[in-house]
């Protein structure tokens, strides 16, 4: 460790300020970083050992169906397992081994995605013993054929106690209704009991608006460094699936128990928000320019189409109102008034002819009836004086005769009548010639009235083309239902646009108001983070050249000596020097190489944790199939043998357990630490 | 025109004597009755050879009423079958004499303007009664009744017969008189004057005539209506019938 005063709250602010280009330090004040870094603490946590986790016993029970049993075979496996190298050897491929180790890790994560899908119906109990340090646990899962979840309890107490059978001398630490419960509550334990902290790293938003998020280190990510899987040669810690966010990194940073981890993580999580933010917020920013430009085109076409149509109704109106309808419409039926005035006229004057002609018919038969009766009663004689009841004398009949004299009253007698009549009947002649008048006249007034009423008829027939033609040219005129409810949507959809353009502008202002404290953040961060990791290399000096000098050990032991140098960077970024060239782990082409520099680097990361304050390793290890197709027998056997030297150098501080089909492994360890089926060829 | 003064139903107030002498002499003959030998002990029975009667005299109006309004005569022969009159019970009877009336154009040519007095259509006979009397056909004579009230008699001599049976086979006129008075005989014979009044006061027209004013005709429509009303369907005119309607 460095002599120079380690870096606190006030210097690193200070630092930052100072750090910044004259420009940013007037943008950016004391107030700002200090606001941003408040949560930063600087000081190494207390230096202690890393629990070291050994299994003690397996029991795996249940029942399996094999291919060539007519009946399901009971599962009844019991193993335990001492410290140091341990070895599973059945040779033989699919009689599961990695079954056994998939159950460990079960047991250990709450995870079973592992298992075959066969496997993993087989298996209804599975009781783990193990130990952290010098305390004893059994963590029990229950796997209920009726349910998909199991349910898992941890207990405390003494090993080789049957925890369950004697609660007195046990205690539950959780119990796990369902596996994500399960998962979580060993992830909580292991966290507690190893000292691991659940880092993170930033993840983009769902959608390009959303704000970036973080994601945690699991359990199941850490137990990444507690297991060599079979094939996993190809990458040195984590495949590509479990790479992402630099987990290979922290589960390093954190194993090796490098200084200052957590607060460049949050630093780094932090910063990486603050430019996935930027980005987004760039991005959403350009999004919402670019739909800001389709809103306001779209609207321009909606309007352009409503002028369009406003115009064309525009001239058909015009057509319409040019065409004169009503003009015409007025004038036809001024006409028909006219007509009906004249005819009524016509009909007043037939009737009057009517009246006349009925006036003079009775005249006429009144005259000639006078006429016929004044010529009957001519002969009637007056005999008798109406007055006087006197009769007329023979005297008196030759007086009126001769003298003239009335036979009655004896005054001048009007002798007449022939006159009279001849009067009369010229009288009817005339009015017989006037009945012919009136009636040659009233066959005219008809004939008149007639011809009005047809002309009557013709003109309001041309009315009535006349408004159909209105109608018609009225409906070219008015706007159709289509286009009437092609208006109707487009004024919906241009004030839907209108509102969205608002709403649009409204967003953008917001991104130009915002995003300067935004970009100061996100150089507080940067910057910060720079002046911690140099904080933090300073600090990590002694500790990783244990790191390198244990891992270049361990590969000479097992034959990669052509690594010369194995760095880490204070984020646990490895670097390898090969043949004195920085090489990557998946740049080195030898499978053999690859696999033996890795499991170098798990032992020197094991062994690193067994120093006071050097990791967090906690000393366990599963290795399914060690070795590859390319290595010779003499490479496996020479593993064997690596791995027998580790045994016995460090069989208080460490557990492997290794399974394999290779015999050359039956060296690895003690006679005792080398298990066998337990089921005819099957594991169990 | 004469300077005369035109009436609904081209009518005109001019009277003649003689025509209405012969038209009333006609009526008298047909709806008279012998004299009978308790009437010829009354002080008012004439002194001369008569060998018929008639009274009273508000009658005759109400019968010459019915031959001067052709019109109104085919209403009431409606009316008489709608009041189950017995004489025109017979619905064919009826509907032939009023589509004879209308078809001939009687209310157009054979009305004749009565005027309206306290009575209903009533004119003064003095001429007529003169004319008769001159010529020893008919006499007119009161009673002076017992009640105070006086009543006119009309007697008919032997005279007056043959003079009407010879005016009705010479004249044509007479004789659509004489055909308009058997119709009417032959419809209204067993009815009294009063029943002939109070058929002619029904209708509206005659009841509300202004006093001293002739009494308007009535419209051939109205006649028309009232056919489809009481028979049930339309009347039917010659087409030179129609003119009038």
């Amino acid at each position: 460790m460095s002599s120079e005063p380690i870096l606190n709250l006030e210097t690193l602010i200070e630092k930052v300020h100072s750090g910044f280009a004259k420009k940013f330090q007037e943008q950016i004040s004391l107030h700002d970083i200090r606001s941003t870094l408040s949560t930063v603490h600087l000081a190494d946590p207390p230096a202690r050992s890393a629990s070291h986790l050994s299994i003690v016993r397996l029991e795996i029970s249940g029942s399996k169906t094999l291919a060539n049993e007519e009946h399901p075979l009971p599962i009844d496996y019991a193993q335990d397992f001492g410290p140091g190298v341990n070895v599973l050897l059945i040779e033989d491929n699919d009689v599961g081994k990695s079954s056994i180790l998939k159950t460990i890790k079960f047991a250990l994560t709450g995870d079973d995605g592992d298992y075959d899908a066969d496997v993993k119906t087989w298996i209804t109990n599975i009781r783990l013993w193990f130990s952290l340090n010098d305390e004893q646990f059994l963590i029990a899962i229950t796997c209920s054929p009726e349910s998909e979840n199991g349910l898992g309890v941890l207990y405390e107490g003494p090993k080789g106690i049957e925890l369950e059978d004697d609660p007195t001398k046990s205690k539950v630490v959780f119990r796990a209704p369902d596996r994500n419960e399960l998962q979580e509550s060993l992830r909580r334990f292991f966290f507690d009991k190893i000292g691991l902290s659940r880092l993170a790293w930033a993840v983009p938003g769902a959608k390009d608006q959303d704000a970036p998020s973080e994601a945690g280190t699991t359990w199941l990510t850490y137990f990444q460094a507690l297991q060599i899987p079979d094939g996993s040669d190809k990458y040195l810690l984590c495949d590509k699936e479990h790479s992402f966010g630099n987990q290979e990194g922290l589960i390093f940073s954190t194993f090796l128990g490098l200084h200052l981890v957590e607060q460049l993580n949050w630093l780094g999580v932090e910063a990486s928000k603050q430019s996935k933010l930027e980005k987004s917020t760039e991005n959403e920013r350009k999004t919402l320019q670019s739909r800001l430009a389709d809103l306001e085109k779209q609207e321009t076409d909606v309007k352009d189409r409503l002028d369009k149509m406003k115009r064309d109704l525009a001239v058909r109106r015009k057509e319409f109102v040019d065409e004169g309808f009503q003009n015409r419409i007025t004038a036809v039926q001024e006409m028909i008034r006219d007509r009906l005035t004249q005819e009524e006229s016509c009909q007043r004057e037939i009737a009057d002819a009517a009246d006349s002609l009925s006036f003079l018919r009775s005249r006429e038969t009144q005259i000639k009836e006078l006429i016929a009766l004044k010529l009957h009663f001519t002969g009637l004689n007056v005999s008798l004086c109406p007055n006087c009841d006197s009769e007329v004398s023979t005297e008196e009949l030759e007086r009126e005769q001769n003298e003239h004299l009335c036979r009655l009253c004896n005054k001048p007698a009007n002798d007449a009548t022939p006159d009279e009549i001849a009067v009369r009947r010229s009288e009817a002649e005339q009015i017989t010639e006037q009945i012919s008048l009136e009636e040659g006249n009233r066959k005219q007034l008809r004939q008149q009235a007639e011809a009005l009423r047809n002309e009557v008829v013709q003109l309001r027939k041309d009315v009535e083309v006349l408004e159909a033609s209105v109608k018609a040219k009225l409906t070219q005129a008015l706007p159709t239902e289509e286009e009437d409810k092609l208006r109707d949507k487009l004024l919906r959809e241009a004030g839907q646009l209108s509102s969205q353009i608002l709403s649009t502008t409204h967003r953008l202002k917001e991104f130009q108001e915002v995003g300067a404290f935004d970009e100061s953040k996100r150089r507080i961060l940067k910057k910060a983070r720079d002046i911690l990791q140099t904080e933090a290399s300073r600090r990590n000096k002694e500790l990783l050249e244990s790191l390198s000098r244990l891992t270049q050990e361990v590969a000479q032991q097992i034959g990669a000596e052509s690594i010369t140098d194995v760095t880490c960077s204070e984020l646990g970024t490895v670097k390898l020097t090969k043949h004195g060239e920085v090489v990557r782990f998946t740049g080195i082409k030898n499978q053999g190489e690859r696999m033996r520099l890795k499991l170098a680097f798990f032992l020197a990361m094991m062994r690193l944790g067994c120093k006071v304050g050097y990791g967090r390793h906690p000393g366990f290890l599963l290795v399914d199939q060690p070795g590859s197709a390319e290595m010779v027998p003499e490479d496996f056997q020479a593993l064997a043998t690596v791995l027998h030297s580790l045994d016995e150098a460090d069989e208080e501080h460490i557990q492997i357990l290794c399974f394999t089909a290779r015999p050359e492994f039956t060296d690895a360890t003690r006679q005792e630490r080398v298990y066998g089926s337990q089921s005819g060829k099957f594991a169990f | 025109m004469n300077g005369s003064q035109r009436y609904i139903g081209g009518s005109i107030p001019e009277r003649f004597v003689e025509v209405d002498a012969a038209r009333l002499l006609l009526i008298l003959h047909h709806f008279s009755a012998p004299c009978e030998e308790q009437l010829k002990l009354g002080k008012f029975f004439p002194e001369r050879d008569v060998e018929r009667h008639f009274t009273p005299e508000y009658k005759l109006p109400k019968l010459d009423f019915l031959v001067r309004y052709p019109g109104y005569f085919a209403y009431e022969l409606i009316e008489l079958h709608r009041l189950n009159i017995a004489s025109a019970n017979n619905p064919d009877d009826v509907q032939r004499e009023v589509h004879s009336i209308l078809n001939d154009r009687e209310p157009e040519l054979r009305t004749q303007p009565f005027r309206r007095f306290w009575y209903g259509a009533h004119e003064r006979l003095n001429e007529v009664e003169a004319w008769w009397h001159a010529r020893g056909l008919v006499y007119a004579r009161i009673e002076r009744r017992s009640d105070g009230k006086p009543q006119k008699h009309y007697f008919l001599t032997n005279e007056a017969q043959l003079v009407a049976d010879k005016l009705i086979q010479a004249v044509e006129h007479a004789k659509w008189y004489d055909n308009r008075i058997r119709l009417i005989q032959q419809f209204y014979d067993g009815l009294s004057a009063s029943d002939i009044r109070n058929l002619q006061y029904s209708h509206p027209t005659y009841r509300d005539a202004q006093l001293a004013r002739t009494i308007p005709d009535l419209p051939i429509r109205e006649v028309i209506a009232h056919y489809q009303q009481v028979f049930g369907k339309p009347l039917k005119l010659i087409e030179e019938a129609t003119d009038v309607v």
